[in-house]
């Protein structure tokens, strides 16, 4: 089945969620998209088994999701804009985020050190691994929570209804005999 | 016989009223009103005492850091649990940078307008400028080029009519007394200590993630995992080398503009060496442990207790023995308002009684303030950067004796002018040299610590609730810029059940307690001269050098209630 690539050399208004580059591109496969997930997939896997604070990973600057991290739902530019004249930021110095510029992060982003207990904004049956699936899936910019959220709403449509590709290829193929 | 009321006190951090009374050009009485509730003792009942520092430390963004600090050393009392040495160094860094930077920012920015008449510096000649600051100090910015662009800066301020941070000030005031040129240098210097303090905390963003509020406490540690050789580690010789040279710029900036300038100063208001002095009694619970917290002997600053000015003896500090009364205070206690209880039994059950606002005089004989009345064995105390060096002066601290007699002899005056509102100027200072100095030792260490692979920051043996106790109990302290503070928490069941802390200003803004004694700044205000009661800049004087934990504006009203002067700040 052809890969629907046409926004290959459109202007990037019309995929914001997508980001191409030749990091994409290979000399034999082209855009092996498969591959590209398969591998950032089982990196960011690895990363996130970081288990204790103080251990090589922690010191990498590897993921903090497990050890209560907010930031796949924080709301600010944190780790853009950095603080005291751009120096550093919470993530950057070891310690999870807390999401502290989200509105009323006291009531919803406590306890700060246990894996995000439930997300407002994406729906009450979403769970926060769902959310972290897709994030490590994705590798997406950890603070964009838009992104995210389309992310997490897009596969769940896909397991609930064909997504909008696959009835126009079903209605050609079935439009034939 | 008037009655002043200054409410809210600006240039200070939180809602401050002042009521006095005014008897032959002196204050007879005084009364101290924390006019905010705080209440996050209650919002942490039932949370997860790994987190208590993250709340604490919401208490206040102007000294930051502290209450996160005091926090996990509560917490790590109550579980038994003891930190890496990198972890120790780490926390002495982040403090001593906090209490600089402070420090700096109160003479100058929160207290230097009581003493320096911004609008005589418009009066000055820049050249005697320049001879005055070569003449006090080798700072390079001294030419006669650079004040005379200053003043320009100061002139076309006054011109917009737009005082901006200049604009609350009493000036014209018979109680300034600085010469125009000085005025001129210390308006130069207010700026520049401005920019100062912007670069040099930094630090806390490399070793805390950001300022305010640090974000790499935890319980057992601290998160800023090192690595020498790791160029995404929170701390390699790269960042080292950063906090380094910051902490080289601060001591430059203090030798040779914060000192000189205090002592500049003051030279012309040698009479604050007689007013001000308040309780004479002092408390510090000691800071900057060379090894573990528990191990209070090893401390930097000396842990004590200076009982009515007696230098000679330095009393052991128990914090079984601090206390808190609500008899003025708007809180209620089971078992009465009468009796004063332990921190470790604290309770914060508020019930406001006052007046409702808008009022014009609070009802002193009965609850009066949001702050409750600490005391030690039963007397009230003063905390802070007086008490701290009078406490390691007392103690035969070698670099603080040094650093004290040293002021002392160039303002020749003797030890017991420290007893003031000068000498807590004075005591800052000095406080502040001597952290400046030892700064960079502790930089070193963890240097050292680094390129020799001691790399541990955290314990993590009891991070898992499972570990923990059914029921425990902690204390956690802290030497903050403002003075003594403790935490006390008990834990049952993984959770906080009770928390209490007993801060700085509870102890100096504290009001009376069950048998009438006066709080620290009650005390101190008493006698204080007041030339012109619609302007009491002497009594601003006084307060200011508790340096008080926001600014709005300042309402003047006299005995028949008659508001006279309202200047807003900002």
């Amino acid at each position: 089945m052809a890969r629907d690539l046409s926004f290959i050399g459109r202007p990037h208004e019309y995929e914001p969620r997508r980001v191409f580059s030749l990091t994409g591109a290979d000399w034999q496969d082209r855009v092996n998209f498969d591959r590209l997930r398969k591998e950032r997939l089982a990196r960011a896997k690895e990363q996130m088994e970081i288990h204790d604070l103080g251990d090589e990973g922690h010191r990498k600057g590897w993921c903090l999701y497990k050890m209560g991290c907010k930031g796949p739902v924080g709301t600010f530019n944190c780790p853009n804009a950095r603080w005291n004249d751009q120096t550093s930021w919470p993530v950057k110095a070891g310690h999870g985020c807390l999401a502290c510029a989200s509105p009323r992060f006291w009531d919803t982003k406590s306890p700060f050190y246990e894996r995000l207990p439930s997300v407002p904004g994406f729906g009450v049956d979403v769970t926060a691994g769902e959310i972290g699936l897709v994030l490590t899936g994705a590798v997406a910019g950890a603070t964009i929570v838009h992104g995210i959220a389309s992310a997490v709403r897009d596969r769940r449509r896909g397991s609930a209804a064909p997504p909008p590709e696959t009835p126009s290829s079903e209605k050609t193929t079935s439009g034939k005999p | 016989m008037a009655r002043i009321v200054i409410d809210p006190v600006t240039r200070i951090e939180g809602h401050l009223r002042i009521e006095a009374q005014v008897e032959g050009g002196a204050v007879a009485d005084a009364w101290s009103s924390g006019t905010m509730f705080r209440g996050i003792e209650l919002i942490l009942q039932g949370r997860d005492p790994r987190e208590a520092w993250i709340w604490t430390q919401r208490i206040c963004g102007v000294c930051t850091t502290v209450h996160a600090l005091t926090s996990v050393r509560a917490v790590e009392d109550a579980l038994g649990i003891e930190v890496p040495d990198n972890a120790r160094l780490i926390r002495n860094i982040i403090g001593s940078t906090q209490t600089i930077q402070d420090h700096v920012i109160h003479f100058y920015h929160l207290h230097a307008l009581d003493w320096v008449d911004v609008t005589l510096a418009l009066k000055a000649d820049p050249g005697k400028t320049s001879q005055l600051a070569e003449s006090i100090s080798a700072w390079p910015k001294s030419s006669r080029v650079y004040f005379k662009m200053i003043q320009d800066r100061v002139k076309a301020l006054v011109a917009s009519k737009q005082l901006s941070l200049f604009s609350s000030g009493y000036w014209g005031h018979p109680a300034y007394k600085l010469p125009p040129e000085a005025n001129l240098l210390a308006v130069a210097h207010y700026i520049e200590a401005l920019e100062f303090q912007r670069e040099f905390i930094r630090i806390h963003a490399v070793l805390g993630g950001k300022n305010p509020h640090l974000q790499t406490y935890l319980v057992g540690g601290m998160s800023t995992a090192m690595d020498p050789n790791e160029p995404h580690a929170p701390i390699n010789p790269e960042r080292i080398e950063f906090v380094r040279e910051a902490a080289k710029a601060a001591q430059a900036f203090v030798e040779q503009v914060y000192i000189p300038d205090v002592l500049a100063v003051a030279g012309f208001y040698r009479e604050w060496f007689h007013y001000g002095e308040g309780l004479g009694n002092f408390l510090a619970y000691g800071e900057y442990p060379m090894h573990g917290v528990k191990d209070d002997k090893s401390f930097f600053l000396p842990r004590g207790v200076i009982l009515n000015r007696d230098l000679s003896t330095v009393h052991p500090m128990d914090p079984k023995n601090v206390s808190e009364y609500v008899t003025h205070s708007w809180y209620d206690y089971t078992g009465g308002n009468g009796a004063a209880k332990n921190p470790a039994e604290g309770e914060t059950r508020p019930n406001y009684t006052g007046p409702k606002p808008p009022y014009e005089q609070l009802n002193v004989a009965e609850k009066y303030s949001w702050l409750k009345a600490p005391r030690y064995q039963d007397q009230a105390m003063e905390v802070g950067p007086l008490s701290r060096m009078l406490v390691a002066y007392a103690a035969g601290h070698a670099q603080v004796r040094e650093l004290v007699n040293g002021v002392l002899a160039k303002l020749n005056a003797p030890a017991t002018a420290l007893f003031s509102t000068l000498g807590r100027i004075a005591a800052r200072a000095i406080e502040t040299q001597l952290l400046a100095r030892e700064l960079p030792k502790w930089i070193d260490e963890l240097d050292h610590n680094l390129m020799h692979g001691n790399l541990r920051v955290h314990n993590g043996e009891r991070w898992d609730p499972a570990t923990w106790p059914k029921n425990a109990q902690g204390w956690g302290f802290h030497e903050a810029p403002r003075g003594a503070l403790g935490h006390w928490v008990e834990i049952e069941d993984r959770k906080i059940k009770n928390y209490q802390c007993v801060v700085p200003s509870t102890w100096n803004a504290g009001p009376r307690d069950a048998k009438g004694q006066r709080g620290a700044y009650e005390a101190a205000l008493l006698k204080t001269p007041v030339a012109d009661p619609e302007r009491p800049v002497e009594l601003l004087r006084t307060i200011h050098s508790f340096d008080p934990c926001l600014a709005c504006a300042v309402h003047v009203t006299d005995a028949r209630g008659h508001r006279h002067a309202e200047v807003l700040a900002r």
